[in-house]
């Protein structure tokens, strides 16, 4: 939902693997969707050393 | 034969007859019966109601010592037993509109009675209750007093009988910002096509739902360092223990919970519940990880990537919440983040 | 492609030896209506009850509501009912003034109320219909997603089953939907072409493997799609939830687009989308929505409803930003929630916005002499927003202090209400 983040002022937003599973993805293999949520949450954090302008 | 109701009336020092800007540090005082305009009030109110007591305090006091004044007053409001409490009008005084409003919305919140203000719609107590309070816009000049008493009675009355509202404008009072429907004219299909061909046609149309107004967030500078940063998890999906030992809310919550991970490497589904209204809960019943990442965090924090994972999970379900609730909520767990020395969070949003 | 659309007013039902109208009157043979329902296997029995306007009574737990509809030539509810094959031409009996209504106590995801008088009847145009209310109750061990589908199922069969009382009737009305085929759907240059973007679902809560919610199929996957709009009003369509199927037949925004077809507007066909669960996804369906009105439909406006919860606010105005962006003029119809900021969100530059109404509207509802579909509520009456779930259930036939929204029919997400609001 990061239109409505960004709207109500929330800067650092990024997408998830969708409003049933943000940070998972059901059609995965175990091991490859803790893959994707590794890379997800280290795209995050990256997104905490950004600045961001307002 | 329905019984009177019984008025108490809030004035300052100088509409109660005490004094003028010589007496506004005078503290919170009781008269018997109306006052000053008062008089006007209780014939306003004609056989319907009794002005039992005139309570004042001077705009001063109350503006540096709100809370005490307020005590007392509310303490005098109580004695009274009042049914209905009318504060002002206040017109363009500012100390005294805050003050007006301030005691109508504790008079509502602690006692449980009903209240209604009066000030003009620039008056910066308006500003600040007219969301919480009925204020009756009385405009700036003294000269409309008895109009704007009659407007707070009429008002007054119908908050004690339950009586159904009219629109602000009809009332005569701030809005307050609450949305509410009424009966269209026009269904709203047509309605629909109507400010469609208005808008192609580039004749004049008028939204129905304005865009809300957000605050703007100046947001917090980066962080220059993850591997001694302590990062938190947060979310607004749901996450509870089993059983929902809390009863946190599927739906327009009003809190938030507090979940203990210290030493957990992992989610075990057996011990978490997922409560949202929503959104499908399945997935993320299946493999809580699927809402909040710590077995990725524990690890990251394991490889020095970042330097601590926060204690506690904190979390909320944040179906229909409404703006206040969840800015409440926030601001509630910012806090608590912050004074642990928290510097970063993750937020995982459904 | 041309609808007929013949309409039987019913003036009264009631139970009789045999299923027939007779002088606007629905007799219903209910042994008859029970056995057809019954059949059922993951029901373990099944009541008809009869509820009449202006009667103290109350409906509770409504899964859906239908209009009984029977098409002379087949098939009814395709893919859903009777087997494959194609609606929106032909001759259609419909029953007016009568709905069916499916209850179920767990499915209904909400209150879900009618009253037969009182206040909601001011809001609620099904206080006003006569209502044969069906009463399932699931089979021991029956799985409760396959009972809620198989319930639904019921619903769409009882009402084909009534409606097929009219087949001799001679109509009171006809009304005549036809719109030529888009290739040769040009009208003159002074009228503007209006389409309609039609959100059907949210995968927010998504459909069941064996639902059927377009043409029997459950919509997984689905990608936006141009349909004739008889086919939405003549049994192509059946909601999941959020809405009731009844508007899907009685489409408010169709209905108005067929109304002023030739008047001041050319009604330039409809397209239908679904709100998926991922970013991408919205933008995706948003983009091709946007594309199949503006170049194939040849839109100069469109209007676009939303379904299911806040997140498809965000479908919609990504709707309205693309066709704007292709050059078509966008209107949208979008229900609100929240007494202080309307609906979840609004960008700046979306300027045309209608309201169906507030669904946190509060509303008392009088005590009832009769309820039907269950007799307790998830309710806390001193508190319409509590959902803690360790609420005592509150007896359904007293006061009950609810929300606009929880009056079944007040306002639909379609666009079908009496109602506007404004800021108090």
């Amino acid at each position: 939902m990061i239109p409505v983040a960004k709207e109500v002022g929330s800067l650092r937003a990024m997408g998830s693997g969708g409003i049933v599973s943000p940070t998972g993805n059901p059609e995965l293999t175990p091991e490859k969707e803790k893959e994707f949520r590794r890379d997800l949450v280290l795209r995050a954090l990256q997104i905490l050393k950004e600045d961001v302008r307002e | 034969m329905t019984e009177k109701i019984r008025v108490v009336h809030y004035l300052n020092q100088f509409f109660a007859q005490v004094g003028g800007e010589e007496k506004t540090d005078i503290g919170p005082g009781f008269k018997e019966g109306p006052t000053g305009p008062g008089r006007a009030l209780q014939q306003a109110l004609a056989e319907h109601g009794e002005v039992i007591a005139t309570l004042f305090c001077g705009d001063n006091y109350f503006a540096e010592h709100a809370e005490e004044a307020t005590e007392e007053l509310l303490r005098q409001i109580a004695r009274c037993k009042a049914h209905l409490l009318i504060a002002g009008p206040a017109f363009e005084s500012g100390r005294y509109g805050v003050a007006c409003g301030a005691i109508c919305q504790a008079a509502q919140e602690r006692l449980g009675i009903h209240a209604v203000a009066g000030m003009d719609e620039e008056n910066a107590g308006a500003a600040l209750y007219c969301k919480n309070v009925y204020i009756i816009n009385s405009g700036d000049s003294v000269v409309r007093m008895i109009p704007a008493l009659q407007r707070m009675v009429i008002l007054g009355m119908k908050l004690v009988q339950g009586a159904p509202l009219g629109r602000p404008a009809e009332e005569g009072h701030i809005p307050r910002g609450i949305k509410r429907n009424a009966f269209a004219a026009k269904p709203p299909a047509e309605r629909a096509v109507d400010m469609l061909l208005a808008k192609i046609r580039g004749e004049p149309f008028k939204s129905e739902i304005a865009a809300p107004q957000f605050h703007h967030i100046k947001p917090a500078a980066a962080l220059r360092d993850l591997s001694s940063a302590v990062i938190a998890l947060v979310t607004d999906g749901g996450l509870v223990p089993e059983g929902n030992p809390e009863r946190m809310e599927p739906g327009r919550p009003t809190r938030f919970t507090t979940i203990p991970v210290e030493g957990l490497d992992r989610l075990d589904p057996k011990q978490f519940d997922i409560v949202h209204s929503g959104y499908d809960t399945a997935f993320a019943n299946q493999d809580p990880h699927r809402l909040v990442p710590l077995d990725i965090m524990r690890e990251l924090e394991q490889e020095g990537v970042i330097g601590k994972l926060h204690e506690s999970i904190h979390a909320t379900g944040g179906a229909h919440a409404a703006v206040e609730n969840a800015t409440r909520i926030g601001q509630g767990i910012a806090e608590r983040l912050k004074s642990a020395g928290v510097t970063g969070v993750i937020l995982t949003s459904t | 492609m041309r609808l007929e659309m013949g309409l039987v007013h019913i003036s009264d039902v009631c139970f009789g030896p045999q299923t027939a109208i007779d002088d606007h009157v629905l007799f219903i043979d209910r042994q008859e209506t029970v056995s057809l329902l019954a059949q059922e296997p993951l029901f373990d029995s099944i009541e008809i009850d009869l509820a009449h306007p202006g009667e103290s009574c109350r409906i509770i737990h409504v899964l859906d509501v239908l209009e009984p509809r029977y098409r002379l030539n087949g098939p009814n509810f395709p893919g859903a009912l009777d087997g494959v094959g194609l609606v929106g031409a032909g001759q259609t009996c419909a029953l007016k003034n009568l709905c069916v209504i499916e209850t179920g106590a767990e499915q209904a995801r909400g209150r879900n109320i009618i009253d037969m008088s009182g206040p909601a009847t001011d809001y609620s145009p099904f206080g006003a219909t006569h209502n044969v209310v069906l009463i399932p109750h699931p089979a021991k061990a029956a799985d409760m997603d396959e009972y809620r589908l198989a319930v639904k199922k019921a619903g769409l069969r009882a009402s084909v089953y009534l409606a097929a009382a009219a087949k001799e009737v001679p109509p009171d009305q006809t009304q005549i939907y036809e719109l030529p085929p888009t290739a040769f759907n040009h009208g003159p240059k002074d009228l503007p072409r209006i389409s309609y973007i039609f959100p059907i679902h949210s995968q927010q809560h998504p459909t069941h493997q064996k639902e059927t919610v377009f043409y029997g199929s459950n919509i997984q996957g689905f990608l936006p799609t141009i349909v004739h709009p008889n086919e939405i009003l003549d049994g192509a369509l059946m909601f999941s939830y959020s809405a009731f199927t009844y508007f899907a037949q009685n489409h408010p925004v169709i209905q108005e687009l067929y109304r002023r077809h030739q008047r001041d507007l050319w009604f330039a066909g409809v397209v239908v989308t679904v709100a998926p669960v991922t970013i991408v996804e919205k933008q995706r369906n948003a983009h091709l929505a946007a594309r199949l009105a503006s170049e194939v439909l040849g839109a100069d406006g469109v209007i676009a409803t939303k379904i299911g919860g806040g997140a498809v606010d965000t479908d919609l105005m990504m709707i309205y930003e693309r066709c704007e962006e292709m050059g078509v003029k966008a209107a949208l119809i979008i229900m609100e929630r929240y007494p202080d900021t309307g609906i979840t969100f609004v960008p700046a530059n979306v300027n045309a916005l209608v309201t169906p109404g507030l669904t946190r509207d509060p509303i008392v509802l009088p005590p009832v002499e009769r309820v039907i579909g269950g007799d307790t509520l998830f309710l806390d009456n001193s508190n319409p927003d509590n959902t803690n779930p360790r609420i005592s259930p509150l007896p359904a036939n007293q006061e009950l202090r609810l929300w606009m929204g929880d009056i079944v029919g007040a306002i639909s997400q379609v666009g079908a209400s009496r109602l506007i609001t404004y800021t108090g």
